[in-house]
């Protein structure tokens, strides 16, 4: 089946693509799950979970680059 | 999974990554490490270090070869690290796959693989990097670039500086098209970095 016109997809596709931080991320990847659950014949969107799985990268990254340095400790 | 499979498919990334550094004539950062991970979800997967990832229950199925090319080609990628991927996934992404496509027929030829193209073609036409390659042509439409150099040149040119390259070959452009270069790089640049509403 053809779901290239399928609205639903289209924002589905928009929400994976523009997944950046990690509540996003995990938010697209629930419903791209749901999706491909619901349209297993719709090979040509599996590849989201790859950028989603990138994306979930650099936003881990992110995260811990921006944490509080630690203060190191006094050597004696 | 067997181990003979990993090495299968390891073998194949290796011959493929061959082939692929000869036509763009760049050297890979692939470490010749594949990890088959089963439930993956993502078919295949190259993440910022040097290891290639791929879903254990695809190395048996024919439409591999698409995610393997796929895959080995960001391995080859200029810039390809997470601060710039994340800003400019577009321009990597919808490289990469345009690539892939482009390619493709060339790279199984001389590894002498009759793949079932009928099943990759089906994937790819309603896949959803579609949006970043329609992005991506238009803009090397506008430039009257032509199509495989068009795309080789952006995988030699580091992620972030993709959008830069473009809008300096618009400028460089004359009259009319030069008007028209600048539109269309204004209204493909946040979809190419994952803007699409």
């Amino acid at each position: 089946m053809n779901y290239a016109n399928d609205p639903k997809r289209r924002l589905l596709i928009a929400q994976v693509l523009g997944a950046t931080t990690l509540p996003e991320i995990e938010e697209a990847t629930q419903a791209l799950q749901q999706w491909v659950k619901d349209h297993p014949d719709d090979l040509g969107i599996v590849d989201g979970f790859e950028q989603l799985a990138l994306m979930r990268i650099c936003a881990e990254e992110k995260l811990t680059s921006t944490k509080a340095p630690v203060e190191p400790a006094l050597v004696r | 999974m067997a181990d003979h499979i990993r090495a299968r498919i390891t073998e194949e990334l290796r011959q493929i990554t061959a082939i692929l550094e000869e036509i763009t004539n760049r050297t890979s950062r692939w470490n010749g490490t594949v990890e088959l991970v089963r439930d993956a979800g993502f078919k295949g997967l190259k993440p910022f270090h040097c290891s290639i990832f791929m879903a254990e229950d695809l190395a048996e199925e024919d439409v591999r070869w698409r995610t393997l090319i796929h895959e080995a080609l960001h391995a080859l990628s200029a810039g390809y690290n997470s601060t710039d991927f994340e800003a400019n996934r577009g321009w990597e992404e919808g490289t990469v796959e345009q690539l892939q496509r482009l390619i493709r027929p060339i790279v199984l030829a001389r590894m002498k693989v009759l793949p079932n193209e009928a099943a990759m073609m089906q994937i790819e036409e309603n896949h959803l990097f579609n949006a970043y390659i329609k992005a991506l042509e238009d803009v090397r439409e506008a430039l009257g670039r032509e199509n495989q150099e068009f795309y080789l040149t952006l995988l030699k040119t580091p992620i972030r500086d993709r959008y830069t390259l473009c809008v300096q070959a618009a400028i460089s452009s004359t009259g009319d098209n030069r008007r028209k270069a600048v539109e269309v790089l204004s209204a493909a640049s946040p979809i190419l970095k994952g803007r699409l509403l």
